[in-house]
């Protein structure tokens, strides 16, 4: 049997997958129902009034000065997150990766933190310690001040909050650029008398740039469609932006759909479009940093401003770490008043969440039920996904990539409310399943991609002669390429996991009572309880998304030492 | 030795089997204490026909604002003892007003409601449940006993009688010392445009929340126009939920807070800050809040008796003793904490009709001359 028969053969699956073609249209019929049925569903909203399709309420929704202020809102937060976020990030990439700063295998993990927690528990922190008059800074300095000096509650506030909690973002894909870059290029930029400076300026950004850029865009379309920073720190200043005034468009009575719809629209537009240029920016462009030859990354001597590197990342993980101390110190608290008080010290407000309030045990439940589950199946379908692109010579395999890569321009917020109108009416609507879908579509873009890389990293050559000798497809797969990616699998779900534990966009627009996620049990908690219990409740949160990361990595780690 | 510690231990055995053997009829056998309390026969039969009813559901599923999960708690426990229905479920969930209308505007959408008892304070919505018949018709024995919500308007018969609360200033007598005012004593709403306060006035954001919008209206009504543009003057800060004015005011963060219920006060009170609320002698906007039966409740008769039970003086008195702290439909309940609550009775409510003067059109044009005097505006 030659190698090209036995990779055209009709493929011989499990007989839950069907066949080949069979299973491409399966693949295209989930993806339209889950990806883009419920985008259609926003947008045919948007047209319609009363059952009739029109343009009037857009013109309408579009009049209002509160929906201008709100897109320009947006903007600016958007902007300004990116910009703190890429270039805190990428400083710190090039300080870990290339420069020879002290304690740089301390501070390599430290600087993903704020990947792992939740920004509204920071949103939470930062209130504590930013809020105008009550916040500890705030009572700190404003005897020295006339008027408190920070506040929080504005969208400086709110895109300083998502910038250090997307900086990891921008870190994590320079930094996989930099460790990997040729380092004899900054050497003839060295030789050639560039200074240190324009060598990481003129050399070392650029070559890097794809990947920057890559992130930027990421975080610039995740903060345009970010709900749980602006809900608590954008309303009580009247900051609004469009995902705040898509959920207040469902939430006031009567709910407006067409208006949610419209807003929808428009901020799936924005971001969209974002996506769409970054692709035409690298169109084309070639940015080759890894070449064949044998290298080795060299460090940058700082000299004498290896401290000053020092003092810089510890200043990030300050702002990143800072608040979250804060907060667990009003969580000991029965009453906040700017200050720490011996005398107002309690066990009261976690009493309350771990025994009393129903809600947080629920939230607590329900995230991890769905975060596990959803993760599990995250993971399998993407890597099914993974395979029959790449490993299939399936027809109409290659339309099934750019398909699901879909909702990595949707907002989770615009995406949950394409599902609560095209779900409402289903048996789905008011179960942890709604949500648990919402998620695995939303994040289908991470999990495809990191499963692509995991099934491109292992050679076509084993499979094949798994194939020749007469393995079925299947059989192949899973006896050859899935044992070899496995440990990959596992860093993919504990991302996925992480990622859902987190998210509140589209589960803010698709919960009910009784499917609270735990950060919606928070923003709940928050709208009746004081800062202590809410602070109690963040604290835990924290703790266990911590502990599960460390736990997880911890059972994960010998098998990847072992594969 | 042993062999007689063992008999006895036996025999106290055999004895204490006897006894319960003996006794759980008899507990069967009593009267639920709600039925004990019935003289009129035909009330007797038609309260047993709904107990039995009640056991065979075997949930109560009940959402609500205003009373905190655990507050309900023990309402729902007392119930139950008193309809004999200790082996039912009761679960209640707590939710924003807003929030409810929403989540439970899309349940009935998706003909999925699953709770019996809805307690909620929004009247434009009730009035639309009423009309689009969502709500069950169901006349408690007990509805003619309230006859304050009866006064205020509060009541449509055969379907829901009214309690109610009201949002009133609350202040900080620290922060109001720091910033010089000197035996600062409100009575009136008007001691609120005290130009001391400018910049350090919180007030429930009128702009999104469609029970303050007409609350502030109302007070404006009885205030005048002057009194709103003053207050505008002042630049209150607007919060989106009744808690964050109470944690601003005790923190000290704003030294008062225009509308907040006597349950933030008692928060506060609780945590030895010093907060005071004054009810101000121009009076108060009643805001109504009634607990109604949708009409899809899947466990009709036990909603029923839940109705029954917390409108009867009984039921009543066992939520506010519970820490519901409202301003209930009937007279004669007790508040427990009178320095934080009047009486029912004593209180002094401002005229509103809440069918004509909280429409939406009415909202809107209210809104309207708010922003005007800049309400609202940065």
């Amino acid at each position: 049997m030659s190698l090209a028969s036995a990779t055209s053969n009709s493929l011989r699956l499990p007989s839950f997958l069907g066949q080949g073609p069979l299973l491409v249209v399966l693949i295209y019929g989930v993806l339209a129902i889950t990806v883009i049925y419920p985008l259609l569903a926003v947008l045919i909203q948007s047209f319609s009034e009363a059952g009739a399709l029109t343009t009037a309420k857009i013109a309408e929704v579009f009049s209002s000065p509160n929906i201008i202020e709100a897109v320009i809102n947006t903007l600016i937060i958007s902007v300004m997150t990116v910009l703190f976020a890429s270039v805190v990030g990428v400083t710190l990439a090039w300080l870990i990766a290339r420069s020879d700063m002290p304690f740089r295998r301390v501070f390599d993990p430290l600087n993903m933190i704020p990947f792992y927690l939740s920004s509204v528990v920071g949103a939470l922190s930062w209130q504590v310690v930013a809020a105008p008059r009550s916040g500890l800074i705030n009572s700190l300095l404003e005897p020295l001040f006339s008027e408190p000096p920070f506040n929080i509650y504005t969208v400086w506030g709110i895109a300083l909050v998502l910038g250090l909690f997307y900086t990891p973002y921008v870190y994590l894909f320079t930094l996989g650029s930099l460790q990997s870059m040729d380092a004899s290029l900054e050497d003839s930029a060295r030789m050639s008398g560039a200074s240190k400076f324009m060598t990481a300026i003129r050399i070392t950004l650029p070559l890097s740039a794809p990947a920057i850029l890559s992130a930027c865009i990421l975080v610039f379309v995740t903060a345009a469609g970010i709900f749980g920073v602006p809900l608590v720190l954008g309303v009580p200043g009247s900051v609004h932006t469009l995902s705040t005034l898509i959920y207040g468009a469902i939430n006031e009575y009567p709910a407006d759909f067409a208006k949610a719809a419209i807003l929808s629209s428009a901020l799936f537009l924005f971001t969209a479009l974002f996506t769409v240029a970054q692709i035409w920016i690298l169109r084309g462009r070639r940015f080759t940093t890894v070449t064949g030859k044998g290298y080795r990354p060299r460090r940058v001597d700082l000299g004498r401003w290896r401290w000053a590197a020092v003092g810089v990342n510890a200043l990030y993980l300050l702002f990143v770490i800072g608040p979250f101390i804060a907060l667990l110190l009003v969580s000991f608290q029965d009453a906040w008043t700017g200050a720490f008080s011996w005398s107002r010290m309690t066990l009261a407000n976690y009493h309350k969440v771990i025994f009393v309030d129903a809600i947080a045990h629920r939230g607590l439940i329900n995230s991890i039920f769905i975060s596990t589950v959803g993760a599990s199946i995250a993971v399998a379908i993407c890597m099914l996904l993974a395979l029959v692109i790449h490993r299939t010579r399936l027809p109409a395999r290659e339309g099934i990539a750019p398909l699901a890569m879909v909702p990595v321009t949707v907002p989770g917020i615009v995406l949950g409310l394409g599902f609560l109108i095209a779900l409402i009416t289903t048996p789905l609507y008011g179960t942890l399943w709604i949500i648990m879908i919402a998620y695995i579509v939303h994040y289908l873009p991470t999990g495809l991609r990191n499963s692509e890389s995991l099934v491109q990293s292992v050679s076509r050559e084993l499979d094949e002669s798994a194939r020749m000798s007469g393995a079925s497809w299947w059989r192949a797969m899973s006896r050859i390429v899935m044992p070899l990616v496995a440990p990959g699998m596992v860093s993919l779900w504990l991302l996925l996991f992480v990622t859902y534990i987190r998210e509140v966009s589209s589960s803010m627009m698709l919960f009910t009572f009784g499917t609270e996620t735990i950060s919606i049990a928070l923003i709940q908690i928050m709208e009746y309880e004081p800062y202590g219990v809410s602070g109690a409740f963040g604290v835990l949160q924290t703790v266990l998304v911590l502990a599960c990361v460390a736990f997880i990595r911890q059972v994960s780690s010998p098998r990847q030492s072992n594969a | 030795m042993l062999g007689s510690q063992k008999i006895r231990t036996t025999a106290f055995a055999a004895f204490a089997l006897a006894g319960w053997l003996a006794a759980a009829p008899l507990a069967q056998a009593q009267e639920a204490p709600a039925l004990a309390a019935i003289k009129d026969p035909a009330e007797k039969a038609r309260v047993s026909a709904l107990i039995e009813a009640a056991k065979k559901e075997g949930a109560l599923s009940w959402i609500g604002v205003q009373i905190e999960p655990g507050h309900a708690d023990p309402i729902i426990t007392e119930f139950k003892r008193y309809y004999g229905l200790n082996d039912i479920k009761g679960e209640y969930t707590y939710g924003a007003t807003g929030a409810i209308v929403t989540r439970v505007e899309q349940l009935l959408k998706a003909k999925r409601n699953n709770f019996d008892i809805v307690w909620n304070a929004s009247w434009a919505w009730y009035k639309d449940l009423l009309k689009r018949g969502e709500i069950m018709k169901y006349e408690s024995p007990y509805y003619k006993d309230y006859t304050l919500s009866d006064k205020h308007g509060m009541s449509v018969k055969g379907y829901w009688v009214a309690d109610s609360y009201a949002f009133a200033p609350i202040y900080n007598t620290k922060a109001i010392a720091e910033l010089g005012i000197k035996d600062f004593k409100p009575t009136s709403w008007k001691d609120f445009t005290n130009p001391k306060l400018a910049g350090k006035l919180a007030m429930i954001n009128v702009m999104i929340s469609t029970s303050a919008a007409p609350v502030l209206d109302g007070v404006s009504k009885v205030m005048g126009e002057d009194w709103l543009k003053s207050i505008a003057a002042q630049k209150p800060t607007l919060h989106s939920k009744a808690a964050q004015g109470r944690d601003w005011v005790g923190a000290g963060e704003f030294a008062a807070a225009l509308f907040n219920s006597p349950k933030d006060h008692l928060s506060l009170k609780s945590r030895n800050l010093p907060v005071n609320q004054v009810f101000p002698k121009e009076g108060v906007v009643l805001i109504p809040f009634a607990p109604i039966i949708p009409a899809s409740a899947p466990h009709p008769a036990t909603a029923k008796l839940f109705v029954d039970f917390v409108r009867s003086a009984h039921g009543t008195q066992t939520m506010m003793d519970a820490g519901s702290l409202l301003f209930f439909g009937r007279p004669g309940v007790k508040p427990k904490y009178p320095d934080i609550l009047p009486r029912s009775e004593e209180v002094k409510a401002i005229p509103f009709n809440w069918d004509t003067d909280a429409t939406n059109d009415k909202i809107k044009a209210f809104r309207a001359r708010a922003a005007s005097y800049g309400i609202g505006k940065k």
